[in-house]
């Protein structure tokens, strides 16, 4: 809220006045003039003297009038001479001979007097005393045409005072104090503050009178400003910098001058370094340099340097893609941006501008288009002096693969199998379309074609024609503008082959039979071992998965009965979880018993085959009483010889003390026997001495 | 077998003395050439800085300044009597002392005295005999040089050593130039043998 203070709203008012007129004063600086007409008061009366005689008798008459009465003629005063006056005996007769001259002087001024005295009236007196002057000339140090000054304006001033005791105090004039020399009753002084331009200063002088003198005026003639130049471009379209079209151009040299003017023709233009004249023109393309030179009145030339172009051809427009370039007109990235690299030869390009799919124009070279299906760019270049030229891209993005999924076996999953496979699944592809689909059976390592048949696939495949093994299946589909997907996938496990079976192919009834059971597919299911003893009946033992032994010792029984010597096909087969069978045999001999009694030794030399050592004494007794388990044994590291090892002797106490001791003895002879710590004391103690002469002689020296 | 232990590391404890010994006097008498280099250098100096304005100094009693020469290189107070023995091949000359001792004034430092007389005299007289001068066979530097007292003064002390050294020696009759530095040499009374 804006509330105002009753007393300062009154008082505002005055002090803004009081203020103006200052400022009104200052500006509007006037002569006093000069003032030295006195008015006084005074008494005065006229005197008229006469005289007359007549034989021998003289007489005078004195009358007094007011001042602006007329004396009268000495005829007329013949009655105041009568008999008596001035004892006479007579009148004054002057048709008889009395003769009265006038005495007062002629002109007769009125004279001072006293009231109330005859005549004496009071009057007024004007009394006008000598003017002070001025005088003023115009200089100029630097004289131009048509009598202007282009610099070291002035005016030589100089003023008088005729009374004497009154001095000149200043000069005074239009634009204010001009000079203020010290006091004196005659001064002279310059003054150079006026501004540019041809008008009339006025100036007066100031006296201790307290007037002044007339006022004179002096011309003022200055221009120190050269023209500024210009110029005007018509008959074609303007671009910018400078550049037009159309044509052709008519170019018009200006030129202007605050102060004097630039006459008509004053100004002249160069087009491309040609010749001088007010006007020129431009009517083949390409960039001209323009100097432009303008003169005023006063003389001053300036000149200046400009430019101005001719292009009518439009820029060359260079449209461009950048992107993932698929098939056709497709891109599969999922940004494509459109590039425009145009030029312009003359004017170079002033704009590019582009409009996505119909949209809003915008500024810039590069148009970034995103999303997926058919798009189109239109580009407009636009050169800097104002031709234009357009084109157009147009082309589709389709940055999503297709997606395959395996409906059968379930996508993902891994499936163990034997003989043949029957895959199925589907691909799609949303924006371009599907073109093709491939599976792989190896990884990826080669794919084959198979047949889309609206988006749905199905592929068969005999695993027999593969070894066993776990396979990474895919499948991968294309669409059309490119984009190849990352692949469906199932991992099948492939199981065609039986267990690998291994047994020994002949061993002693006594020995161990090495048994050996391996799938490389999906694993042992279960295994089978038969001992065919013919008409003594057969062995048959079965093992689950991870009982599986690797070693077979027989105990010579087909059931109960004790085998007789002789040897016995053994067949180990062995089937894997998908029924995969493998199988191998051997021979197990049960030999005659023997008609000599071996002698065995035991030996402390250790051997590293693996036959058995044999320990103990063969049994007499024949092999069908006594089944005999041989079971192979490591072999035992002899036991160490039992030598005496004499213990190390005692570290011997001395020695350390020893060394030390003779270390103590070296350093104190050799320091004792020293001789260099002397030469080192005299070495320190001359470079020591030399440097301090040396300090002292720099400082003596600094003091000379 | 202790003992021959024992007798080895003697050996090689003595071994390392001596050698140790011999590598430090060599280090010395590199340390002291590069003393004798670097006084060289500031006596050099020295005359160098004092402006040769000295010409006209002159010595009226040698015989005092010798005396306050040896009492500034040999550190103790000693009264000289007379001129002795002048040399002039090697320049020296020798003073009696007030207690009897011989104190003898030479530019040239131990070591060049002593490979002088070597260079001149017959081997296998002992060390002594090798210092004797030529004149007269009388061991200039005594017969027991290990016994003797010795010192320098040089323009370290004094800066116009030269020339008063110059002067002094002019007139007591020794015409060895100005050396910039004399060596003082004091022989014992009882080493001293005299004429």
């Amino acid at each position: 809220m804006f509330t105002m203070n009753k007393k300062r709203f009154f008082i505002s008012p005055l002090i803004s006045l009081f203020f103006l007129l200052i400022i009104v004063g200052v500006v509007w600086a006037q002569a006093p003039g000069p003032n030295r007409t006195t008015t006084t008061t005074v008494w005065r009366r006229k005197h008229c003297s006469y005289r007359a005689s007549d034989s021998g008798y003289f007489c005078t008459l004195d009358l007094y009038y007011t001042p602006s009465s007329s004396c009268p003629s000495a005829s007329a005063t013949e009655p105041w001479f009568n008999a008596g006056r001035c004892g006479w005996p007579f009148d004054c007769d002057i048709s008889a001979g009395c003769s009265i001259v006038v005495t007062h002087p002629s002109p007769n001024p009125p004279v001072s007097c006293s009231p109330p005295s005859t005549g004496c009236t009071e009057v007024t007196q004007t009394t006008t005393l000598p003017e002070a002057t001025v005088n003023g000339s115009f200089t100029c140090g630097l004289a131009g045409s048509n009598g202007w000054c282009v610099g070291g304006a002035g005016i030589d001033l100089s003023a008088n005072e005729p009374l004497a005791g009154e001095m000149i105090t200043l000069i005074e004039g239009d634009p204010g104090v001009m000079c203020d020399p010290p006091n004196a009753s005659s001064i002279s002084c310059s003054w150079s503050g006026g501004s540019e331009g041809n008008y009339s200063i006025g100036f007066w002088a100031m006296s201790t009178y307290g007037d002044s003198s007339v006022e004179e005026f002096v011309n003022w003639r200055l221009d120190t400003v050269p023209p500024t130049t210009g110029y005007s471009v018509s008959g074609g379209t303007a671009g910018s910098g400078g550049w037009y079209r159309g044509g052709p151009l008519t170019i018009t040299a200006s030129g202007s001058d605050a102060t004097s003017g630039v006459p008509s023709g004053g100004a002249e233009v160069s087009i491309g370094g040609g010749g001088y004249a007010p006007t020129g023109t431009i009517s083949s393309e390409g960039w001209y340099s323009l100097d432009l030179m303008a003169t005023d009145r006063a003389g001053h030339t300036s000149s200046s340097s400009a430019g101005a172009g001719l292009d009518n051809t439009p820029p060359v427009i260079n449209p461009g893609i950048t992107g993932t370039a698929g098939s056709g007109v497709w891109y599969t990235s999922a940004t494509v941006t459109g590039t425009e690299s145009g030029s312009d030869a003359l004017s170079g390009i002033g704009s590019r501008q582009y409009q996505i799919d119909g949209g809003a124009w915008q500024s810039g070279g590069s148009a970034t288009v995103t999303g997926e299906g058919a798009h189109t760019i239109n580009w407009q270049v636009t050169d800097v002096a104002g031709n234009t030229s357009t084109d157009s891209q147009s082309f589709s993005i389709d940055s999503v693969e297709p997606v395959s999924v395996f409906v059968s076996p379930a996508e993902g999953t891994t499936v163990t199998i034997n003989g043949n496979l029957n895959m199925s699944g589907t691909s799609a592809d949303a924006t371009s379309g599907l073109n093709a689909a491939q599976i792989s059976l190896n990884g990826g390592s080669s794919w084959s074609g198979i047949g889309l048949a609206g988006g749905a696939w199905n592929y068969s495949w005999d695993t027999r024609t593969v070894p066993n093994g776990t396979y990474n299946v895919l499948v991968r589909a294309s669409d059309v503008a490119g984009n190849l997907e990352s692949t469906a996938h199932i991992t099948v496990v492939v199981d065609n082959e039986g267990p690998h079976v291994n047994i020994t192919a002949l061993w002693m009834v006594w020995e161990t039979a090495s048994v050996s059971v391996r799938d490389a597919g999906i694993g042992i299911s279960s295994a089978r071992l038969v001992i065919d003893g013919g008409v003594y009946g057969s062995q048959r033992i079965d093992w689950s998965s991870g009982n599986i032994p690797n070693r077979f010792t027989w105990d010579r029984h087909f059931g109960s009965v004790l085998a007789p010597p002789g040897e016995y096909t053994v067949t180990l087969v062995a089937w894997d979880q998908l029924g995969n069978s493998g199988s191998d045999s051997g021979v197990v001999v049960v030999p005659e018993p023997p008609t000599a009694t071996p002698t065995f030794e035991q030996t402390s030399t250790p051997t590293s085959t693996a036959e058995p050592v044999k320990t103990g004494s063969k049994p007499t007794a024949t092999p069908a009483e006594v089944a005999m388990v041989i079971e192979p044994e490591a072999a035992e590291p002899a036991e160490p010889e039992n030598v005496e090892i004499p213990l190390p002797p005692a570290p011997y106490i001395w020695w350390p003390l020893t060394v030390i001791v003779g270390l103590a003895v070296i350093l104190g002879i050799t320091g004792l026997y020293d001789p260099r710590p002397k030469a080192w004391r005299r070495l320190g103690e001359i470079r020591n001495e030399a440097f301090l002469a040396e300090e002292a002689r720099d400082k003596l020296e600094g003091y000379q | 077998m202790d003992v021959s232990i024992g007798i080895a590391l003697v050996l090689l404890m003595a071994t390392f003395i001596v050698i140790a010994i011999y590598y430090f006097r060599r280090q010395a008498v590199a340390l002291e050439q590069v003393a004798e280099i670097e006084e060289e250098r500031y006596m050099r100096q020295t005359r160098h800085w004092r402006k040769q304005d000295a010409s006209n100094i002159q010595i009226s009693d040698p015989t005092k300044w010798f005396q306050k020469q040896a009492v500034i290189a040999l550190g103790m107070d000693i009264q000289l009597l007379e001129a002795d023995r002048k040399f002039s091949n090697p320049s020296a000359i020798e003073f009696v002392a007030n207690a009897g001792q011989r104190v003898i004034f030479s530019p040239l430092d131990p070591r060049s005295i002593k490979k002088f007389f070597s260079g001149n005299k017959t081997r296998g007289k002992g060390a002594a005999a090798k210092l004797q001068s030529m004149e007269g066979e009388t061991p200039l530097l005594g017969r027991n040089p290990r016994s003797m007292e010795k010192g320098a003064v040089s323009l370290r002390d004094d800066e116009y050593f030269d020339l008063l050294s110059g002067n002094a020696g002019e007139k007591l009759g020794v015409h060895w130039g100005e050396p910039a530095k004399l060596w003082v040499y004091l022989i014992p009374q009882g080493l001293a043998i005299f004429k």
